[in-house]
């Protein structure tokens, strides 16, 4: 795949997650997915961020419990003796899943195709973004691999242990996420230091402003059109 | 330097009256057991203590004129100062090598020209690797590559803590020669190191530390090839500082049952095409203590995680046999304890992590360990990490299996600690357990081994302890 600029891949995971948000459709929502999540998935399994992908899938089953609870009104659509599913439950789940989709399609692209190192530079020279959210946001791309390795060490000593792999229940998700939590933490706090004396707080960047190459205005145009869909179909 | 006071909070001191001084292109050890602060004193020297971390420091330090206790002087310390940490996976921040030295280079201004970058890294064997990912770096090409993010610019003094620490002997070896070479280049070196041995030929002068206070501390005169001198002194403090002994081995009974057997096990991950175990076969009969050596990736806990059933081979075979009988294979006959402790804990709380001991095996365990009577109702996370390595092997103790297999389980560990865990194995083979433990810790062989394997390009062969000494001494005693 061509490289493309983090600065403009940055933009447009941010603009989709904000999309994302805005549709409130069933129909705006599947244009969105259809762009982002195939190209994401890909890019992601190609990547090895199976995991990332895992765990989404697991998460629809939470998904739909909480939109039986929340949301099952409307027409009846299915009766199983023990639950009916309404209407209502459907619309919401598949708005919701849609929703998740999108930010996953995204921020997959964004982190498959982005470079920590470039990110930074980009940010900080043509955005003129602070160098510490650009640097928080850059190990946050490094530690991702890191969490990724956590995560499938956990997964083996869970099944040893007697527990479930991958985390269904709201204990479950706390007791997968605190080993994750304290590791990360640590981590980021030793990285911060050896970034402190490896002169961060000196660093300076130059602003060069915003420069647009053919394959920006692509990935630019493609924004644009996803922003229309969004809009006129509002 | 002369520091009366340092600590993490105003009024607890965690080290107190350190003082030495280092003129240009000395080395100075400073060495002790875990936890007499010595990781603290390097965040006191570059000023990280009392400027970034919000500690409190009283006393003076000074680098080549510059006060590094100051405001001002802390924005000076990385000009000056080199600090390669423990941990690579806590230092590195960037996708590639490049990156990270081209990272390094930018913060302190300096034109990033890639020519540099890859001399440099040429210089730590790692310019093939450029533009690799980190994460595909050994252990030892991580080591390297913080020692050149952390010194491209060429800073007065380097700082080395625990440059060993998770390192093969090969690792070590490549390290060793490359601080030497530093030193010879007239850089000034400080390294907090708690296996004293490897260094001892190198100091100029050595600092010991014990309860954050300073021991000794030897200079040149003192030293000058008079290491009885310093192994007496310093012996019982729980510094690695003289040879592992090969004379305390473990006595066993030759007619024990087989437990676990293992016969040609083939084994690839699913993202590669090349095997990491072929064809390896292994038996262990009751109370036998199996050591596997090997490099960094050689597939030592692949084939221990296979052995418990983690990993699925692609052919071979496993039996877990208990008191005679062929039982089928599950999870608590064998249980695999991994070299980060944090992996195994599902609990809030250390006692609900204990949860499968009875009571009476609960008491047995506090008299065993008093500390974690202590620490019961608290969160594992809030203990040190060697309390957190000490409850992982609870747990696994808690699920009673017949095979306990630790992956680099000492890892880190002083002298003192290495000794707790050696009676804790010896416990529990004289509870009928058998053990296998990957590692390339040669202090662990001459302790426990009654079987050792040397594993290299995915075979396992078994060998003698005395071979497999040699194996693990051999690239250091060619320095």
């Amino acid at each position: 795949m061509f490289k493309l600029r983090p600065l403009t891949l940055f933009i447009y995971g941010l603009i989709v997650t904000i999309l994302a948000f805005i549709a409130r459709s069933t129909e705006q929502l599947l244009i969105l997915t259809l762009i982002n999540s195939p190209v994401g998935i890909v890019l992601g399994l190609r990547k090895r961020f199976t995991a990332l992908i895992a765990l989404f899938l697991v998460g629809l089953i939470g998904l739909f419990i909480n939109a039986l609870i929340f949301s099952n009104s409307g027409a009846l659509l299915v009766d199983l003796s023990f639950i009916a599913i309404k209407e209502g439950a459907i619309t919401s789940f598949l708005n919701v899943t849609l929703r998740l989709l999108v930010i996953l399609g995204a921020a997959l692209i964004f982190i498959t195709q982005t470079n920590a190192r470039e990110l930074i530079k980009s940010l900080e020279e043509e955005l003129g973004l602070s160098k510490d959210i650009a640097y928080a946001l850059a190990v946050g791309l490094r530690m991702l691999n890191i969490l990724e390795r956590d995560a499938g060490e956990i997964r083996l000593v869970r099944a040893e242990r007697g527990f479930r792999k991958y985390p269904v229940t709201p204990a479950d998700f706390g007791s997968f996420l605190r080993p994750l939590l304290s590791l990360g933490l640590e981590r980021a706090v030793w990285i911060g230091i050896a970034a402190e004396l490896r002169g961060f707080a000196q660093r300076s960047p130059r602003r060069v402003g915003l420069r647009v190459s053919l394959k920006d205005l692509v990935i630019y145009s493609i924004l644009i059109l996803q922003f229309i869909a969004v809009f006129v179909m509002h | 330097m002369n520091i009366l006071r340092a600590g993490f909070r105003r009024g607890v001191p965690v080290i107190r009256d350190v003082n030495f001084s280092l003129s240009k292109g000395e080395l100075l050890l400073i060495t002790g057991p875990s936890g007499s602060g010595k990781t603290t004193l390097i965040l006191t020297i570059t000023g990280v203590l009392n400027n970034l971390l919000n500690g409190s420091v009283e006393g003076d330090v000074s680098l080549a004129g510059v006060n590094t206790l100051t405001p001002e002087g802390f924005l000076e310390v990385p000009k000056l100062v080199g600090v390669v940490l423990q941990d690579p996976e806590k230092q590195l921040a960037m996708p590639t090598p490049a990156d990270e030295v081209a990272f390094t280079l930018e913060n302190l201004g300096f034109k990033v020209d890639s020519e540099l970058i890859i001399n440099s890294l040429r210089h730590v064997g790692l310019e093939v690797k450029a533009y690799s990912p980190t994460e595909y770096l050994s252990g030892g090409e991580k080591k390297r590559l913080c020692i050149i993010a952390s010194i491209i610019h060429k800073p007065k003094l380097v700082i080395f803590d625990e440059p060993t620490a998770n390192l093969d002997p090969w690792g070590i070896s490549d390290i060793l020669k490359y601080i030497n070479r530093l030193r010879t280049e007239g850089i000034t070196i400080i390294v907090i190191e708690h296996k004293a041995r490897y260094f001892l030929g190198l100091a100029d002068k050595i600092l010991v530390m014990k309860d954050g206070k300073q021991l000794y501390y030897l200079d040149r005169d003192c030293l000058s090839g008079n290491y009885n001198y310093i192994i007496n002194m310093v012996g019982g403090l729980g510094i690695d500082i003289s040879k592992p002994s090969l004379t305390k081995k473990l006595s066993i009974n030759s007619s024990r049952v087989e437990v676990l057997r293992a016969e040609d096990l083939w084994f690839k991950y699913p993202s590669s095409n090349d095997y990491v175990l072929k064809g390896v076969s292994i038996s262990l009969r009751e109370g036998d203590v199996g050591i596997i050596v090997g490099r960094n990736g050689c597939g030592k806990s692949t084939l221990l995680k296979v052995l418990s059933g983690l990993y699925k081979a692609e052919r071979g075979y496993i039996k877990v046999i208990p008191r005679n009988s062929i039982k089928r294979y599950g999870v608590r006959d064998v249980f695999y304890v991994p070299q980060e402790p944090d992996y195994i804990f599902i609990y809030d709380k250390v006692l609900k992590e204990l949860s499968l001991l009875g009571s009476s095996e609960l008491t047995t365990i506090t008299n065993e360990v008093p500390w974690i009577k202590e620490v019961l109702n608290e969160s594992p996370y809030k203990l040190s990490h060697g309390q957190r390595r000490w409850l992982s092997y609870l747990i696994a103790r808690a699920y009673n299996p017949k095979v306990l297999m630790f992956d680099e389980p000492t890892a880190g560990l002083d002298l003192n600690l290495l000794k707790q865990y050696v009676s804790w194995v010896r416990n529990a083979v004289s509870e009928g357990r058998s053990v296998l433990i990957a590692s390339h810790d040669v202090r662990l062989l001459g302790e426990v081994a009654t079987k050792t394997y040397i594993m290299s390009g995915g075979k396992l062969v078994e060998v003698s302890v005395e071979e497999a000494v040699k194996y693990l001494e051999g690239p250091i005693e060619v320095l």
